[in-house]
């Protein structure tokens, strides 16, 4: 490939001056940007002796200083002290598998350090552990590396042009190297001189071929070194571990909060109106008045034996107290001095109960009745709008409609704890909560009508409803009035003369 | 001189130039980006390429922190609310966007309350016109936010592209009907958009 000289024009024709001066600045030129790169990728690759080292820079989260494509020769320091405000390469704790370049502006009270991009507003979300720190920027080689970044990129045009640099720069150099020759002092003229000289000699070969040999061999090996030399160089170049100084950003909405406050259960069933509310909170054996909470002034009164200040179901609530009805006959009657009231079309009744483990006695927890005390059969008296146990401790909820209306929990509730029980009913039919949870439905909407009566919590006449009774001591017909006192806890017994909605019955038992 | 041992010099110091260039290049580059000084710090940004702003649901766009979107009191089982947070990008590379929390509290009422968090990409202010089928980026328990502390494990993938993009973040919270702890507590959440180039 190179130009075939004649002899003659060895001669220093003003012509040829000027093309080797072309071709001297050529070589020059190669020369530098060859010794260049050499001079690059050397001192990129020594520090390896050292234990340093180099980083591929692929983003550019640390410019002006740091850009894509430079390499950043690190040494090994994980000392907090000698880091802090430099630039140290660090597993990038946000993706494992990578490395990231970026500067140390303080370190967190955890130890860790707090990293940010020069470029980047706001500094690295996650810290680093210093245990992650591979190395403290000593170096920067700019550009060395951007042949990799646009062979990964895929930016041909540009590892073309860088390709085609090298290429020329060799050509120029291996061109001049021929006068390089020429120029050695104490040399003969030039190889082509000698060779042209002494082929005759050397032997019979047409001296036109064969003079150029020794010079083509030698500027083949010259080139094939270059070109071994740089793959290897590329080889290597592309081993380079990599590190991300990535672009990040962050903005914050901060302090968000949503609140429930520390809602008072009292408060709540008298915000929701309730006809009649006994909070049950007495205590004394002399007592016999149940206040009325609501407002109303519809006291109730303790009758038969009745333990008063147990511990009740409202942990938040002072005074927490509750009652234990403990024979047959204990009831909480509506007072004498509150008249009879024509029984509600839309009510709710609601109490708290505890019944023993095992309890098979059953008994009504809160209901509507006549007379105001004791029972009476239903020729004379009435009794319906009530929540009851059955002999399995099943909680029920039954109205009287021409016919026994009920809804019925499936298991029962002898467990030893508190529970809330409503029962609801207005014209879309009845429906009965456990713990503020609805657990049953019946789309009777009417009860005993044209009635008057008074509430009376924890007894009652249950004579006629053994419809559906599971468990011992099911209740006689209806010919033979018979009390069924709730033996267990009762607490927080009130009445509403409308429905309370399912999300009016959940929060009650929310805010216990 | 004769012009042969010129050109010998020039040829014997092409090779000291391109080393010396290939140092003086190390050497300055090292100066300039390993100096310990860090003057640097935020007033280089302007040149940077990635940048996040948030509206704090309906507010003023901010760099930083934007006042809480919610701060909801007196909440009673069965409430609930949404509110719509815009997130303005101004990338000039390509680029990914994640939601990330901090502060989420860890108690019943957190665990008992729901937030579903929605995607659209435009400008939803005040959830105006918020599209009806947006990308869903989560719906579980508030608690469960707390799961997404970083880049790593940040929910959703919002590829804002260059120039000046608008996501909105639609938040709907709930405290269930049904809930039955939470009471006198308070649950709390930072959001943060974390933006990195990809």
């Amino acid at each position: 490939m190179d130009i075939d000289t004649d002899p003659a024009t060895c001669s220093d024709s003003a012509q040829q001056a000027a093309y080797s001066r072309v071709r001297l600045a050529g070589g020059l030129v190669g020369r530098m940007w060859l010794w260049f790169l050499a001079g690059c990728l050397v001192i990129t690759l020594v520090p390896v002796l050292f234990g340093w080292r180099p980083y591929l820079i692929e983003s550019g989260s640390m410019e002006p200083r740091i850009h894509v494509g430079d390499v950043v020769i690190a040494s090994p320091e994980q000392d907090p002290q000698a880091l802090l405000g430099r630039v140290a390469v660090f597993t990038d704790p946000d993706r494992p598998d990578r490395n990231k370049t970026h500067r140390v502006i303080e370190a967190a009270d955890d130890g860790r350090l707090v990293t940010k991009g020069d470029a980047n507003p706001t500094p690295d979300s996650q810290h680093v552990a210093v245990s992650d720190v591979h190395g403290l920027g000593r170096l920067l080689v700019g550009f060395v590396g951007l042949p990799v970044v646009w062979l990964q990129s895929g930016q041909w045009l540009w590892l073309v042009l860088f390709l085609v640099s090298i290429a020329l720069s060799v050509r120029w150099v291996s061109r001049d190297h021929e006068d390089e020759q020429d120029d050695a002092p104490g040399d003969p003229p030039t190889d082509r001189m000698l060779s042209a000289q002494a082929a005759p000699t050397r032997s019979g070969l047409d001296i036109a071929a064969s003079r150029p040999i020794p010079l083509a061999r030698a500027s083949h090996r010259h080139r094939w070194a270059w070109r071994i030399g740089y793959a290897v160089a590329l080889a290597a170049a592309l081993l380079l571990p990599t590190s991300t100084a990535a672009f990040s950003a962050t903005t914050r909405s901060t302090g968000n909060s949503w609140s429930v406050p520390n809602y008072d259960y009292t408060n709540e069933v008298k915000a929701l109106g309730p006809y009649l509310y006994w909070k049950l909170d007495e205590t004394g054996t002399g007592t016999t008045a149940a206040t009325d909470s609501s407002g109303n002034g519809r006291p109730g009164e303790y009758n038969g034996s009745i333990t008063k200040g147990i511990t009740g179901a409202l942990v938040t609530d002072t005074p927490n107290n509750a009652v234990s009805l403990t024979s047959a006959n204990s009831c909480i009657n509506t007072a004498s001095s509150v008249a009879a009231t024509t029984a509600p079309a839309a009510f709710t009744v609601a109490a708290w109960f505890k019944a023993p483990v095992g309890y098979s006695k059953g008994g009504k927890l809160i209901g509507f009745e006549r007379p105001r005390t004791g029972v009476a059969a239903p020729s004379v008296g009435q009794y319906d709008r009530m929540l009851y146990l059955d002999g399995n401790a099943r909680l029920r909820f039954g109205v009287y409609n021409g016919g026994y209306q009920l809804i019925s929990t499936a298991g029962g509730w002898d467990d030893n704890a508190w529970h809330l029980a409503v029962g609801t009913m207005n014209s879309a039919g009845m429906a009965l909560y456990v713990d503020g949870v609805r657990v049953g439905t019946n789309s009777n909407n009417a009860a005993e009508s044209n009635t008057s009566g008074w509430w009376r919590a924890g007894c009652g006449n249950l004579a006629g409803w053994a419809s559906g009774w599971s468990g011992p001591n099911a209740p006689p017909a209806d010919a033979t009035p018979t009390n069924y006192t709730f033996q267990g806890g009762l607490d927080e017994a009130a009445v509403w003369t409308k429905a309370l909605t399912a999300s009016e019955v959940a929060f009650l038992y929310f805010t216990r | 001189m004769s012009a042969q041992s010129r050109r010998r010099t020039l040829r014997a110091v092409a090779p000291v130039a391109g080393l010396l260039a290939a140092g003086l290049l190390v050497w300055q580059g090292s100066y300039a980006a390993f100096s310990a000084t860090t003057d640097n710090a935020g007033n280089s940004w302007a040149a940077g390429s990635v940048k996040l702003r948030n509206d704090g649901a309906g507010g003023s766009f901010a760099v930083s922190s934007t006042p809480a979107a919610f701060t909801v009191a007196a909440i009673k089982p069965g409430d609930s609310g949404a509110k719509c947070i815009v997130v303005e990008s101004t990338a000039d590379i390509g680029n990914l966007v994640k939601l990330e929390t901090a502060n989420v509290s860890s108690n019943a009422l957190s665990g008992a309350m729901t937030m579903k968090i929605d995607f659209a990409a435009g400008q939803f202010a005040n959830c105006a016109s918020f599209p009806a089928s947006p990308t869903n980026v989560y719906n579980s328990t508030l608690s469960g936010l707390a799961a997404a502390t970083n880049w790593s494990n940040g929910l959703g993938n919002w590829s804002a592209g260059t120039g000046t993009k608008y996501g909105t973040y639609r938040f709907s919270w709930a405290l269930p009907g049904g809930a039955t702890a939470g009471m006198g507590q308070t649950a709390t959440a930072d959001f943060i958009w974390e933006q990195q180039s990809s």
